[in-house]
């Protein structure tokens, strides 16, 4: 039993190190048009390439970055931390998308501090995983903690060695399940927005007939918390709400 | 206004006697019919016509007859405000007594502050008040009826600096110095007083010399006086202004707008203008230069990426790749109890059916020569024993005594099987001429076994 565990757990490993590792490049030439558009300065015409590409369904942490970058040198703050967030949603790790955002963060006109809400808080533990790598992550600990008791179950002489570290690992693996289970609710019910538009009023209900209660410039970001129409709810990170129009915003 | 606070202010009200020195009145200018304890109404002060945003005052009555124990046992819901911004104040008010039908009342009042948060009509539903029995009076549910405002929106010539207030402001702008140094902010305090819903609106844009950055640091409002039923509101907004540029600056003029529904138009107000004397950074640059310098030099770079990773991508894991663990645990637990019950089902099957088998054994003994037959009628009668205690490996002879203790049979039953036993294997040694017939033997036993396995079955 506990060698057929052992071959689930490799196996698992192996599938999440080979989503990781790098793969041979298969160039669009398009991408070599788009980066000589770029360096030549023509960054509408290099956008466009990228954005073309996007609409074919190619998806890939550096096609954002890219798209970013020519969006950054065009000055459009919002569609450039929009691609960038995109292509850290798909490669948390990628430390030139992180210092991207943190530069246009510092550049646009909104000052944004805090957290949105404890449950969103909650959603970015881990936040160096994707929403894939910590589900399957969670699927490695579920499996090695089931396997532990179940070698309890079926050795006396297992049950004493391997007490504590079942205590362990069924933390470790209901923490996990917690967090996968609110990524997944604050990923899919409170998505992330970046305003695009280089104003937009804020107002205290669905519609021009409420009060404006503000204003948000380009690329400030919010979370979505409901719909109504064209309108929508938003949570701002220092807890302020209002509604907006759908059309001033793109989720990540 | 929260209810909460209502509710403490109304206790506070109750606490503390109002001099009686009241007046014929008619209260709201609606008739009461005399006779009754207590009276309710809801009325807003003013106009129910008002602009979006602007200042509303709600105000629900209770007339209490000026009786002992009257102000007791009494519990005010006001409405939820549906479509209102509440901002809050509750105040007693003049005049807090009057005379209805000859007869004494006090009035307690809870005022509400409200901003229309949407144009339209808007009907605030009734507040009610609830009167508790006691040895005075019955109990009763007293209710308002509705009011309806009618809410405008604002007019369409709004100035760019308009940020959604509505009211009569007044604007003071300080500056905490003027004189600083590259990167280290002044503070600019802007206050706004005067009625109307300066809680809701943002701080107003600042506007900087070039190289200037601004964020805003905190807010507060308060309730400043309430001045013959007027509700002024004081708001400070702290703004950080942090210079990019030595040098002698000027800042200009704060301009604020907000929509007068007095006047029914727009008003521009503006702050003074400020002159700050930026010294220079420790290495002689500013810091505006700095950053041009940076700017210029950057260009997020590229990245070669590959356009053939569609489909490569690591998927979620699926909802059931958690739960395959769980069934393989289900599966171990029911295979060992499963294993676990089909053991006692075997050991209760054998214990049903000893007495059986060992009856067949012997009754096939007869065709047997002596010697096997001997040992075959030893085996049966330990294989009894085996069947009836459950054991999993045989037993031998010398185990019996023993293993008879455990047995619920009469210890005479347990000496006769011991003794016979003894009897059966010593049978074999006797020399030939002298051994017994056998089927004396196995009568006995057979007798004794069903004996026993009476008593078993008692058990």
């Amino acid at each position: 039993m506990i060698r057929w565990m052992g071959t689930i757990l490799i196996l698992l490993s192996a599938v999440l190190l080979s989503a990781g590792m790098g793969y041979a490049q298969d160039e669009d030439p398009r991408s070599s048009e788009a980066a000589a558009a770029y360096q030549s300065g023509d960054y509408v015409g290099a956008a466009a390439l990228y954005e073309a590409m996007l609409v074919e369904g190619i998806v890939s942490p550096g096609l954002y970055v890219n798209l970013g970058a020519a969006y950054y040198q065009q000055g459009d703050l919002g569609q450039s931390l929009l691609n960038y967030r995109r292509a850290h949603r798909l490669d948390p790790r990628d430390t030139d998308a992180a210092a991207m955002i943190a530069r246009i963060r510092s550049e646009r006109i909104d000052l944004q501090v805090g957290g949105y809400s404890l449950i969103d808080a909650v959603g970015q533990v881990f936040d160096g995983l994707t929403r894939q790598e910590l589900s399957w992550l969670s699927v490695v600990v579920w499996w090695g903690w089931i396997g532990l008791v179940i070698a309890v179950l079926l050795s006396k002489r297992w049950r004493a060695l391997l007490r504590d570290l079942n205590v362990v690992a069924g933390g470790a693996a209901l923490l996990l399940l917690v967090l996968v289970v609110v990524r997944e609710y604050v990923d899919t019910q409170r998505p992330v927005a970046v305003v695009v538009e280089p104003v937009v009023d804020i107002y205290s209900g669905p519609g021009e007939a409420y009060l404006a209660i503000g204003r948000l410039y380009s690329a400030a970001e919010l979370r979505v918390i409901a719909g109504e129409g064209n309108w929508v709810r938003f949570l701002l990170p220092d807890g302020r709400q209002g509604w907006l129009p759908v059309d001033a915003i793109e989720e990540v | 206004m929260r209810v909460g606070q209502a509710i403490i202010l109304m206790i506070y009200l109750c606490l503390f006697s109002w001099t009686v020195t009241g007046q014929d009145d008619d209260p709201g200018g609606e008739p009461f019919p005399p006779g009754e304890a207590y009276y309710v109404e809801a009325t807003i002060e003013g106009d129910a016509q008002v602009y979006l945003g602007e200042q509303v005052i709600y105000v629900f009555r209770i007339y209490v007859q000026d009786s002992p124990g009257a102000r007791s046992g009494l519990l005010q819901t006001l409405p939820p405000f549906d479509g209102f911004w509440q901002a809050g104040a509750f105040e007693p008010r003049t005049p807090p007594v009057t005379v209805i039908g000859g007869q004494q009342y006090q009035i307690l009042e809870s005022i509400v502050v409200l901003y229309p948060a949407r144009t339209g009509q808007l009907t605030i539903q009734p507040a009610r008040l609830e009167v508790f029995e006691n040895l005075f009076r019955e109990a009763q549910m007293l209710a308002t009826n509705p009011v309806t405002v009618d809410v405008l929106s604002l007019p369409d010539d709004a100035p760019p600096t308009f940020n959604g207030a509505v009211g009569q402001f007044t604007l003071d702008v300080t500056l905490d110095r003027r004189e600083t140094r590259l990167g280290e902010p002044v503070t600019m305090t802007i206050n706004l007083t005067g009625e109307g819903n300066v809680q809701q609106i943002p701080a107003p844009n600042v506007p900087v010399p070039i190289g200037w950055r601004v964020f805003e640091n905190r807010s507060r409002a308060e309730l400043q006086s309430n001045i013959a039923g007027l509700l002024l509101w004081s708001r400070d907004f702290e703004v950080l202004l942090v210079p990019g540029r030595a040098g002698t600056q000027e800042l200009p003029p704060l301009v604020f707008a907000y929509f007068d529904p007095a006047s029914e138009s727009y008003v521009t107000v503006e702050g003074p203008t400020f002159t700050v004397d930026v010294l220079p950074g420790v290495d002689g640059l500013t810091a505006l230069e700095e950053a041009d310098a940076g700017q210029t030099a950057f260009v997020p770079s590229l990245r070669e990426f590959d356009t053939a990773t569609n489909g490569r991508a690591l998927p979620l894991a699926p909802w059931w790749s958690w739960l395959l663990p769980l069934l393989g645990l289900i599966l171990v637990v029911a295979g060992r109890q499963g294993s676990a019950y089909l053991g006692r089902w075997r050991r209760q099957r054998r214990q049903v059916q000893a007495y059986q088998r060992a009856h067949a054994m012997i009754e096939q003994l007869s065709v047997q020569p002596y010697v096997v037959a001997v040992s075959r009628l030893r085996e049966a009668l330990l294989g009894y024993m085996w069947d009836k205690l459950g054991y999993s490996t045989p037993l031998e002879s010398h185990n019996i005594p023993t293993l008879m203790n455990e047995a619920p049979v009469p210890p005479r039953h347990a000496h006769a099987f011991t003794a016979l036993l003894t009897e059966i294997e010593a049978l074999p040694y006797a020399p030939e001429h002298l051994r017994p017939p056998l089927e004396p033997i196995y009568s006995r036993a057979l007798k004794l076994l069903a004996a026993m396995d009476r008593q078993w079955g008692r058990e």
